[in-house]
């Protein structure tokens, strides 16, 4: 296995390994073979800790069904023409309690990186911090989808039920909403990770992050059921489309029109957060200090 | 005595770090507030829509939530140390515990006091206050002394699940994922009653009394005779000390296992 090949070296055999020197100018290589290294080494490294794994798998998969029975006794009181089905809230419950990888890891980490100074190390790096982040996190997410959420959706899909929807124009939607989520979702994290650079203790912001994420996404509750007045803004904030959007297009509940809408909105905001950070990472390696050495 | 003292001098240090660090100090309040807050404001938004969950109303609710609130900032200013337990054998600390002249447990909750669980105490207050208002009963003494034996009860429960996952430390490397699930049961789904689970769920958090800490003692508190087993909040405090008994055993029990990592 060659999962345990240091960071930096090239596994493709076609292009030979050059010399540390280039990693020091200022173009960066990062290939995509890199990036693929990192992916796998990220998806391989989450499956080590098995006991971890299920304690995790089981915590949702009870999160999930506690969920469920609320959600459908708070359902079966309202009388409702035009709200969603039954099985479609069931769907959403489960969706919304797993899809979306709110925490990363790497947010905890940067602050122990920061105050020990190891974050130096990251400069020299011929990989820029921000990519190689991203790499691990997709490692992580794909290990995510394949270990916790498909499991989660076979298991209620068979116990219970779930809406599955059957258009594939809906399918490819849904696919590009996940991966443009994941996207905003990562940039929401390495912004919080960012302002380790000038705070020393990240859990207030980390946990205002995850709790504005969480609500205006309609994580905690479906937007369906939030105040109308306030529907269009949440709607045009950027949370919105890192679960409920997704959700919408795999329930089939709005229209193609709609959808073409919420994905632009979902990629420009990818694109600002995304901007964002790297500002944030420019002004933060500009006013970095570091003692001894 | 001796212990005491020292229970004493280790808050005393804890407040001067805190003032030391006044700036995180305040960060962790503004943390904690956002963290229920939002919780709150979760459930607020779902009453709105729903206007009542299985004919407990909002008020009700809100109760729940600050008996959990209450229960748990009560418990975590003494026991934050448990909470991180899992550190202390990751970093090999807990050998220093082992040689020194004093309880285990004592050790560990002289480590760390949590300040800013005021900020728990504060907020869960307010929450019970606001929600007493709109409900018609009085604060007679009888009910501050039985609110008194709830709030206690429900602490000792939630110190219990905090050994619980401290004595699994000793076998599982990582342990964050139980804090987490103990957590969030409770934030999540120990904040509606029981009575909106089915059978196998209420059971299961009646005999792993989680719905001790919340549910039964609301349900007697707030007279609510018609919701299922309401009579078992009485228990309560009594339920909460054999937990954490038991857990404590348990805990030292699991102790026995330890291996150093060094």
């Amino acid at each position: 296995m060659n999962a345990s090949l240091p960071v930096g070296i090239n596994p493709s055999p076609k292009t030979p390994y050059r010399p540390t020197q280039q990693a020091h100018h200022n173009s960066p290589r990062m290939t995509l073979a890199t990036f693929a290294v990192l992916i796998r080494q990220a998806f391989l490294q989450s499956t080590v800790f098995r006991a971890n794994y299920l304690i995790g798998l089981l915590s949702d998969l009870l999160f999930v069904y506690l969920s469920i029975q609320v959600w459908t006794v708070l359902y079966s009181n309202q009388i409702l023409e035009s709200g969603p089905t039954t099985i479609q809230l069931i769907t959403y419950v489960t969706l919304a309690r797993i899809v979306a990888p709110v925490d990363m890891e790497f947010v905890q980490n940067m602050q122990q990186r920061v105050l020990s100074g190891e974050i130096a190390g990251e400069l020299i790096k011929p990989i820029p911090l921000s990519w190689f982040l991203l790499a691990q996190e997709v490692g992580r997410y794909i290990s995510r989808l394949l270990l916790r959420v498909l499991p989660i959706a076979l298991l209620v899909f068979f116990t219970i039920s779930l809406s599955v929807p059957d258009s594939p124009i809906y399918i490819l939607l849904f696919v590009v909403s996940i991966i443009l989520s994941f996207i905003i979702m990562f940039s929401i994290n390495y912004i919080t990770a960012l302002a380790a650079f000038w705070i020393t203790q990240l859990f207030s912001i980390n946990v205002l992050k995850g709790q504005t994420v969480r609500l205006l996404s309609g994580i905690l509750v479906p937007l369906w059921f939030f105040p109308a007045a306030a529907l269009p803004v949440i709607e045009l904030l950027p949370f919105a489309s890192i679960a409920f959007v997704p959700i919408q297009l795999f329930l089939e509940e709005i229209s193609i029109v709609k959808a073409c809408y919420s994905l632009a909105l979902q990629l420009a905001w990818g694109i600002i957060i995304w901007q964002i950070g790297r500002w944030m990472w420019s002004r933060a390696v500009r006013q970095l200090s570091i003692n001894g050495g | 005595m001796h212990a005491l003292q020292l229970y004493y001098k280790s808050m005393l240090l804890q407040m001067k770090r805190s003032r030391q660090y006044r700036f995180n100090f305040y960060m962790g309040i503004f943390g904690v507030i956002i963290l229920y807050g939002t919780q709150f404001i979760a459930l607020r938004i779902t009453l709105a829509y729903f206007g009542e969950v299985v004919s407990w109303d909002m008020y009700e609710l809100a109760f729940l939530y600050g008996l959990w609130m209450l229960t748990y900032g009560v418990l975590i200013t003494v026991f934050a140390g448990v909470r991180d337990f899992a550190g202390f054998i990751h970093r090999g600390e807990f050998d220093v515990f082992l040689i020194r002249p004093h309880g285990i447990l004592w050790q560990v909750m002289c480590g760390r006091l949590e300040l800013t669980s005021w900020s728990h105490i504060g907020v869960s207050t307010g929450i019970i206050a606001w929600a007493s208002m709109h409900m018609d009963f009085t604060w007679s003494l009888n009910k501050v002394v039985e609110f008194t034996g709830i709030i206690v009860g429900g602490a000792l429960i939630q110190g219990g699940l905090l050994l619980l996952w401290a004595a699994l430390s000793f076998w599982i490397i990582q342990t964050g994922n139980f804090v987490n699930l103990g957590w969030t049961i409770n934030a999540n789904y120990m904040t509606y009653p029981l009575t909106v689970y089915d059978t196998g769920i209420r059971y299961l958090f009646t005999l792993f009394p989680m719905a001790f800490i919340t549910y039964y003692p609301a349900a007697t508190f707030l007279g609510r005779t018609d919701s299922w087993g309401y009579q078992l909040g009485m228990y309560s405090p009594l339920v909460g000390l054999a937990f954490f008994l038991l857990m404590y055993g348990f805990w030292r029990f699991a102790a026995r296992f330890y291996q150093s990592a060094g």
